[in-house]
């Protein structure tokens, strides 16, 4: 058994090379002709720190005002009755289904008008639209697991429905409430198309577009153009190496059922 | 224990669903208006044209060539990724400490950047420099180093290949969830009645993973769905539409040419197809159980 099980390591690791080939790749040609130097130049030339600076923003505040909306509405859902809770849920989550970019032209259109162009609000204010539906789902399946009782008995000593969700619920929704986090952080991330279309100026813009500046610069300059992917990429590669298991947890809550 | 119907519980749902409503809903019905209209996007007045957009729309062959690209994509994506995700996972499913790091090395590409992920690739599939075509051509083997990009016969392959790449991590670790709670007595049973291990895995566990393979089919269609990130940074659509999908025809037609109603209407088709794809999955799911 022994034997195999070495064998086993072994041959798994073909596969595993297969996939971290690309980003080997990344790593070892951002470091050619001039190593280091190439980052340094990158850091200096093009402030990529701004980038990095406004991804933040955006997905930080995106996080907190979707879990601030989407927790108080999973414990109603869960736990609550109200006329057209089901009817409303489904609409949840059909939304689910719109791919953000067929609805881009109004959205265009709506920023415009609330004159939020390269504005940060631009980019949160849809995000969270978009992000709350599946964290309402995980919300609210998670809140079906936590018993009714702790509600029934918090009221008994005096509690209201919304002192027992603050101060029972709320604490209780730690899990889901870094699932949620983990997977509307890394869309606001990753997030391409609102964000090259309502950050244009230069430095306001995100993460996931990269100045075209950037790009005409280095076109050239292969190893500095990578330098700078590996820098922008770094955070979230960072945060997934030090917190895997909640990433991998949150970004497949959904699709772990049956 | 009874609930009391209570109002209240709208104050909890309120801020959501304004959220909802605004950047949602309302953004929803307005691409389908405008796809009744004609408009440039800056201009303040739009030029009602009814049906118009349609009619042109599905007079445009490359409307259908961006379905039926989207078709293959799709497909070949799904199948492949389920296929390899769950070969790794089921080859995997023991506890091995390297297995631990190979699965997190794997689910890597999953959460890169659009922009790195395209950069990289056009590099090493660059058809003069890149270093597959390279390593190809020092194998003697040019006839593989193919114009990974450029030829509208592989384009398509290619962009394909890398959607695998990217999201098999993703198929992977769902599976690898399914199985730890798989109950390893009919592993057993199938053993003991005399079945080899590819019998078991065809005929025992494969099966008995059906739920999964439904949500993970689900997840899968609607994020092939929104495809558009790589798609347009590798590739824009081109080389002659050869990778065209819907959402970058509706990007090009709204963003590039600046006919807006057109672009609704193609929008508001792949809102449609969306919600159909969806809705007949769900269905078949809640059949089979």
């Amino acid at each position: 058994m022994g034997k195999s099980k070495k064998l086993r390591s072994v041959l798994m690791a073909i596969p595993t090379l297969c996939f971290a080939f690309p980003l080997c790749f990344l790593f070892v040609t951002s470091l050619e002709k001039k190593g280091f130097a190439n980052y340094l130049f990158v850091l200096t030339e093009i402030r990529v720190e701004r980038n990095i600076m406004n991804s933040l923003i955006v997905a930080v505040i995106t996080v907190l005002i979707v879990l601030a909306i989407t927790l108080p509405a999973s414990f109603a859902f869960s736990k609550m009755k109200f006329p057209g809770q089901n009817i409303l849920f489904l609409i949840v989550l059909m939304a689910m289904m719109i791919p953000g970019i067929s609805i881009a032209v109004p959205m265009v259109k709506i920023i415009r008008s609330l004159n939020l162009v390269n504005n940060y609000f631009s980019l949160i204010l849809p995000y969270v639209a978009i992000n709350s539906p599946i964290a309402l789902i995980l919300g609210k399946n998670f809140m079906d697991g936590l018993s009714a009782e702790l509600m029934e008995a918090a009221k008994i000593d005096g509690c209201t429905t919304w002192t027992s969700f603050l101060h029972i619920y709320l604490p209780l929704a730690v899990p889901v409430s870094s699932i949620i986090s983990v997977f509307t952080f890394l869309n606001c991330w990753n997030e391409f198309v609102y964000a090259k279309l309502f950050m244009q100026k230069e430095a306001m813009q995100m993460v996931s577009t990269i100045p075209i500046k950037f790009q005409a610069d280095m076109y050239t300059n292969i190893p500095a153009l990578f330098a700078g992917l590996v820098i922008v990429q770094l955070p979230v590669l960072i945060l997934y190496l030090m917190f895997q298991n909640t990433f991998r947890e949150g970004l497949t809550a959904g699709a772990v059922k049956g | 224990m009874k609930k009391k119907k209570s109002l209240s519980a709208y104050f909890y749902i309120l801020p959501m669903f304004l959220f909802f409503a605004f950047f949602l809903v309302y953004p929803l019905f307005n691409t389908i208006r405008i796809s009744f209209f004609e408009w440039n996007g800056i201009d303040p007045e739009m030029h009602f044209v009814g049906f118009q957009d349609y009619i042109d729309m599905f007079h445009d062959e490359i409307f259908y060539k961006a379905f039926a690209n989207f078709a293959i994509y799709a497909v070949l994506v799904i199948v492949l990724e389920m296929l390899i995700g769950f070969s790794l996972a089921y080859l995997m499913r023991r506890k091995n400490i390297m297995f631990n790091i190979y699965r997190a090395i794997i689910f890597i590409p999953v959460i890169l950047l659009p922009v790195v992920i395209s950069y990289v690739f056009t590099d090493i599939l660059a058809y003069n420099y890149g270093i597959v075509n390279e390593t190809l051509r020092a194998l003697h083997l040019d006839k593989l180093a193919l114009d990974w990009f450029a030829d509208p016969n592989v384009a398509l392959y290619t962009l394909i290949g890398i959607t695998v790449w990217s999201g098999t991590g993703f198929a992977m670790t769902v599976y690898s969830s399914s199985l730890t709670s798989f109950p390893s007595e009919l592993i057993d049973a199938a053993k003991v009645d005399g079945a080899n291990r590819i019998q078991t895995v065809t005929r025992v566990v494969w099966p008995l993973l059906k739920g999964t393979h439904f949500s993970l089919s689900i997840i899968s269609a609607i994020s092939a769905l929104k495809i558009f990130d790589l798609v347009f940074l590798l590739t824009g659509g081109g080389p002659f539409h050869a990778t065209e999908m819907p959402s970058t025809y509706m990007y090009d037609k709204a963003f590039t040419l600046y006919e807006q109603g057109f672009a609704s209407a193609v929008s508001t088709i792949i809102i449609i197809f969306a919600l159909l794809v969806t809705f007949i999955q769900t269905k078949l799911s809640a059949e089979k159980r």
